[in-house]
């Protein structure tokens, strides 16, 4: 898509539903052109006679025939979103008479927009940085208030500014370190290891407090997560199938059965989830299931709401708590399993071993019967909401290209500052220390488009609306 | 014409030498004028060579088949390994040579060449003829508003001109295909000290006149920039007891892989320091420095100031650094390296004489600045040729560098392409991950410095593969495809490689102390002749230090060499894309008309170079590659 900059693009710019007005959008050298082959204007004005960003309220042709009302926004190049010329054309919100307005533009001489076209043609034209670029596409698939907000601060460039400041201190230092190797017959140090190292450490904590106040903007763009977690046959996927109303896991009675993540999307009261079962996590199952658990782990990093299943006929082992407690992300909710087969004192004694999770809703449950099911449904929404109004207002959202750069930078620096440490004159330990230094600046740089190449850019740009 | 030659060498300074050898070995026949045929390879500055950056360049010259190296071996009394406490990847060679024995050295080595011509004379005009230029197209007025609007046009449509020859002053006339122009300090030169001015390129030698102008009727810019030297005391006259030391490496170690041993005995140097009094001498009588008063206008470098500049702009230091250098064996001057400077003689007879260890010192040659013609290199290909005259390459000072070391590196590169020139070959571009000379002239073309350009080791992003030890592994193949390395050169070459990959197979077995060699050769402590024992001892007898030492480095770096390849690898995928010569880049879509201006002065080759122009951002590299591919694929 990226090569041809010379073609006018045209993609609606709303939702592919019903709505009181849609947009059909439109950019590019020929713009104005079309846009005239198919709009009217009252009193017969013409749309390329008209200077600057102007709305005017006219006509637009589905075919040669039919003509119905719209505003026309004509905004002029340089001073438009793409800074070449552009016309959005608001209409009736109907998928249909949109798609009519389309294919009228693409009859007329313009192509269809590709996913991100718009914001590609920003960023190539210099319009926006890389990151600002990326806050677009957070934007477009952001869901809730404080994702948006987090988002817009994203597009208005407070990553590359906070990373600027990294990046100024993470230069001087290494200017001071490039000295301290090229003016080696100068009888001064010009920065001592221990002020390295405090100076590195200082930036690597930046680094840290910005990915630990930052939200993932890929876990933004989907669904909460809740994950089924449990001792291996405590009746997870069973559980899930209830939830999910499909019979999507396999079950059966012997243990461990559950050998990979499955997912399905569930409605926990108003609000939709994303229901992972896992295969079991406990100490003491055979070797093959180590993998799964493996699985299990990494994805039990990106949940918003652990349910932890809990089989009421037997006690669940030690070391399930442990890992439950590494997996502190995330809000729990307890469903005590196979309420029907349990004695009443054994439902007691589990509901008793679940204590140590504080303050996690406890549910007693027959997932083969369904009983209890609906009162755990309510228990994950409330948890649900509880979780997504803990996201910090303020918090920075990253793509997991730029959470990766900073891990990679921050990372880089740790060595650095390891080197510095051993090190009794910055002298011994300046010509790794500028490597890493320098390797940490590139990283830094990627965030903010300054390092960039092919793939790096179709990823970026894939992950697009079309329309925007 | 008079005589013809294929390729005429204009200067017989560092840059000039390496020019005309290089083309020479390359079967050339070539014809190095100079104004005294007995001042080639005279050390105007400092007698030494070498230094952070600088020595990785000399041996960058010497594995490419260049003289420097052997001469500096040849004439060097005081041998230095800079940085050897740290990482082996910024070791830097240094030696200190005979003022009066090196430019005898180069001048026999120059004579055992066949394919040399020397001539004296004074070259006042270079010979071109016009190129038949493209028609002028519809909507290209906008070329003729623009400043340097021919250089506009040599970008997109190429040389408007082809060197013919040169015309001396006294009218004699040469022909050639080619002309390098290597004249230092020389064009339109003018030597100040103090109040005096006297028009000469170094003490007693006269300035080039006739050249510049020859320069701008081809269409080149001129800029000016200045330099300077120190005062040379009386070796009898100073204190040593007030000094301290500074000896020498003992054994010492030779720039060249040809050089077995150093045969020059060798001597010590001298450090002493300036004061607080010294500095109100300077203080007191700033107005009448030609920097100061306003007589000297140009630029001088930033990183080898003037003892007035450092006074001025490290004004809270109260001493500075001086090395007491000898200029020779036999040679009474003393080279007081660190203050250099262009105040009058009084100022620096008092400031001298308050330096500690010379308070009886006897100046024998007052220090003094320089002032010359230099032709920015926005001009310049990274081949060294002149953009607007074909056949027509520039190199040393006239590219705005400063130092021996910078103009014979790149002597020796225009001398390779002035050969590629002659056979209709693409030139020879070092990339920044293959030389400290690829990275120089990268930045001499990319970034044209507003001031002498010197080499650093932080100019290059890929220190740890472009160490001074394995030049020759860099390097060396290339000069032999070229023609650069002789036979005998190649033989030992291929030797030290075979017993480096020995070592290495061998460390895969031994041990030193119960530790594995492989682990043992990374740890900081590892030495070449514990590693040469513990070989040894496995019944193989390798005596080549070259090659152990060589094995130690490798092996400590192993680890950073990985990750310095994938830094190289994203590097390349960039600079693996070229731009088509010449491009238009008014037709570039989308391009911002800074970025395009910007463009059309470097007239960048590849993608990645134009992405290190100054005020070219990501956006506008993206818009490039999008059309250079889109053009690309149009025409498949």
């Amino acid at each position: 898509m990226l090569e041809r900059l010379d073609e006018t693009i045209v993609a609606i710019a709303t939702a592919p539903a019903r709505g009181a007005v849609g947009i059909v959008r439109l950019s590019g050298p020929t713009t104005l052109k079309i846009a005239e082959g198919m709009i009217r204007l009252p009193h017969g004005a013409a749309l390329s006679a008209q200077r600057g960003s102007t709305r005017h309220n006219g006509e637009v042709g589905v075919d040669e025939s039919h003509w119905l009302p719209a505003t026309v926004y004509l905004f002029r190049a340089p001073r438009s979103y793409t800074r070449q010329d552009l016309v959005e054309i608001h209409s009736i919100g109907s998928p249909a008479i949109l798609e009519a307005i389309r294919r009228r533009a693409l009859a007329l001489g313009a192509r269809p927009a590709e996913a991100g076209e718009f914001t590609a043609r920003a960023f190539l034209h210099g319009a926006m940085s890389l990151d600002r670029a990326e806050g677009v596409a957070t934007l477009i698939g952001a869901q809730t208030d404080t994702q948006l907000r987090a988002s817009r601060r994203m597009m208005e460039g407070a990553l590359s500014r906070r990373t600027a400041e990294a990046r100024d201190t993470l230069a001087e230092l290494l200017a001071l370190v490039e000295a301290d190797i090229d003016f080696a017959e100068e009888p001064i140090e010009f920065i001592a290891p221990s002020e390295l190292k405090a100076r590195l450490g200082a930036v690597n904590e930046q680094l840290h407090q910005l990915m630990a106040g930052a939200a993932s903007a890929e876990r933004l763009e989907l669904l909460p997560r809740i994950l089924l977690f449990g001792a291996p046959n405590a009746g997870k996927s069973s559980l899930m199938n209830q939830l999910s109303g499909t019979s999507r896991a396999i079950c059966s009675a012997a243990a461990g059965t559950t050998r990979d993540v499955l997912s399905a999307p569930i409605r926990v009261g108003r609000a939709e989830a994303i229901l992972l079962d896992t295969a079991g996590v406990d100490e003491t199952v055979e070797e093959v299931i180590t993998a799964a658990r493996a699985m299990t782990l990494s994805t039990a990093e990106r949940v918003d709401v652990v349910c932890w299943v809990v089989d009421a006929t037997t006690a669940d082992p030690a070391a399930l708590h442990t890992v439950l407690e590494s997996l502190a992300v995330a809000r729990v909710v307890v469903a005590v399993n196979k309420c029907d087969r349990a004695s009443a004192a054994e439902i007691d004694r589990a509901v008793g071993s679940v204590g140590a999770v504080g303050g996690a809703a406890v549910c007693r449950v027959s997932a083969t019967r369904g009983e209890g099911v609906e009162v755990l449904r309510a228990r994950l929404e409330e948890a649900l909401t509880a979780h997504s109004t803990t996201v910090d207002a303020e918090a920075l959202v990253l793509t997991e290209r730029q959470r990766q750069a900073v891990v990679e930078a921050a990372r880089t620096l740790s060595r650095a500052a390891e080197l510095a440490s051993a090190a009794t004159r910055t002298v011994d330990c300046a010509d790794l220390v500028a490597f890493e230094l320098r390797e940490a600046l590139d990283a830094l740089g990627a965030i903010g488009g300054e390092v960039t190449t092919e793939d790096l850019l179709g990823r970026v740009f894939a992950r697009f609306c079309i329309g925007k | 014409m008079g005589i013809a030659f294929d390729i005429i060498v204009i200067g017989g300074g560092h840059a000039g030498i390496e020019a005309a050898w290089a083309a020479a070995r390359r079967g050339a026949e070539v014809a190095l004028v100079t104004m005294k045929a007995d001042a080639i390879g005279r050390l105007s500055c400092n007698p030494a060579f070498g230094g952070l950056g600088k020595g990785q360049m000399v041996r960058e010259i010497d594995a490419l088949g260049g003289l420097m190296g052997l001469a500096a071996d040849r004439a060097g009394i005081q041998f230095r390994m800079l940085n050897r406490s740290k990482g082996p990847a910024v070791w830097a060679p240094r030696a200190q040579a005979e003022r009066n024995g090196y430019p005898k050295i180069v001048q026999e080595l120059l004579s055992q060449s066949p394919r040399i011509q020397i001539i004296e004379g004074a070259v006042e005009r270079i010979l071109a003829r016009d190129v038949p230029g493209p028609a002028e197209r519809p909507g290209d007025s906008a070329a003729a508003e623009r400043p340097h609007g021919d250089m506009v046009d040599a970008t997109r449509h190429g040389p408007r001109k082809r060197v013919t020859g040169v015309e001396l002053s006294d009218g004699r006339r040469l022909g050639a295909q080619a002309v390098v122009v290597t004249t230092g300090t020389f064009l339109r030169a003018l030597m100040h000290c103090g109040a005096d001015q006297t028009h000469g390129g170094r003490i007693g030698e006269a300035a080039a006149l006739g050249l510049s102008d020859s320069l701008r009727t081809l269409g080149l810019e001129l800029g000016r920039l200045k330099t300077g030297t120190p005062p040379r005391v009386h070796r009898d006259s100073i204190d040593y007891s007030r000094c301290d030391l500074q000896a020498g490496d003992d054994p010492p170690t030779p720039f060249s892989l040809m050089t077995d041993a150093i045969s020059q005995p060798q001597v010590t140097c001298w450090v002493t320091w300036t004061n607080a009094v010294a500095h109100e001498h300077i203080r007191a009588n700033l107005h009448r420095a030609p920097m100061y008063s306003g007589q000297i206008q140009s630029r001088g470098p930033r990183y080898c100031p003037s003892i007035e500049d450092k006074v001025v702009r490290f004004a809270e230091k109260d001493r500075h650094q001086v090395f007491l250098e000898p200029e020779g064996l036999s040679d009474e001057r003393i080279y007081c390296n660190g203050i250099s400077t262009s105040l009058p003689r009084d100022v620096q007879d008092a400031v001298v004489l308050e330096i500690a260890g010379l308070e009886k010192a006897r100046i024998l040659q007052y220090g003094y600045a320089v002032e010359y013609d230099f032709v920015p290199t926005n001009q310049t290909r990274l081949s060294l040729e002149a953009k607007l005259v074909a056949g027509l390459f520039l190199a040393g000072q006239i590219n705005g560098t400063s130092g021996y070391e910078e103009a014979g590196a790149q002597g020796l590169v225009a001398g390779i392409n002035a050969v590629q020139f002659l056979r209709g070959e693409e030139p020879i571009v070092l990339r920044r991950d293959e030389a400290y000379i690829g990275v120089m002239i990268d930045d001499l073309v990319t970034r044209p410095p507003a001031e002498p350009y010197r080499m650093f080791t932080s100019r290059a992003e890929y220190r740890l593969l472009l160490r001074a030890d394995n030049a020759d592994q860099r390097l060396t193949p290339l000069g032999r495809r070229l023609g650069t390395v002789d036979n005998e050169r190649w033989d030992r070459f291929t030797r030290k490689v075979q017993a480096v990959a020995a070592i290495r197979e061998l460390a895969a077995r031994g041990a030193v102390d119960g530790v594995p060699l492989a682990a043992w050769m990374r740890r900081p402590d590892a030495d070449a002749a514990t590693l040469a024992e513990a070989l040894a001892r496995n019944g193989t007898g390798l005596h080549c230090v070259d090659a152990l030492e060589q094995a130690l480095i490798d092996a400590k770096y192993s680890g950073y060499v990985d990750r310095q390849a994938r830094q190289i690898e994203r590097f390349r995928r960039l600079e693996s894309l070229p731009i088509p010569d010449p491009i238009d880049y008014v037709t570039v879509p989308g391009l911002r008309a800074e970025a395009r201006e910007r463009l059309l002065g470097v007239a960048p080759r590849t993608l990645g170079q134009a992405a290190r122009i100054s005020g070219i951002t990501p956006a506008d590299v993206t818009v490039l590659w999008i059309y250079i591919t889109g053009r690309q694929r149009a025409r498949l």
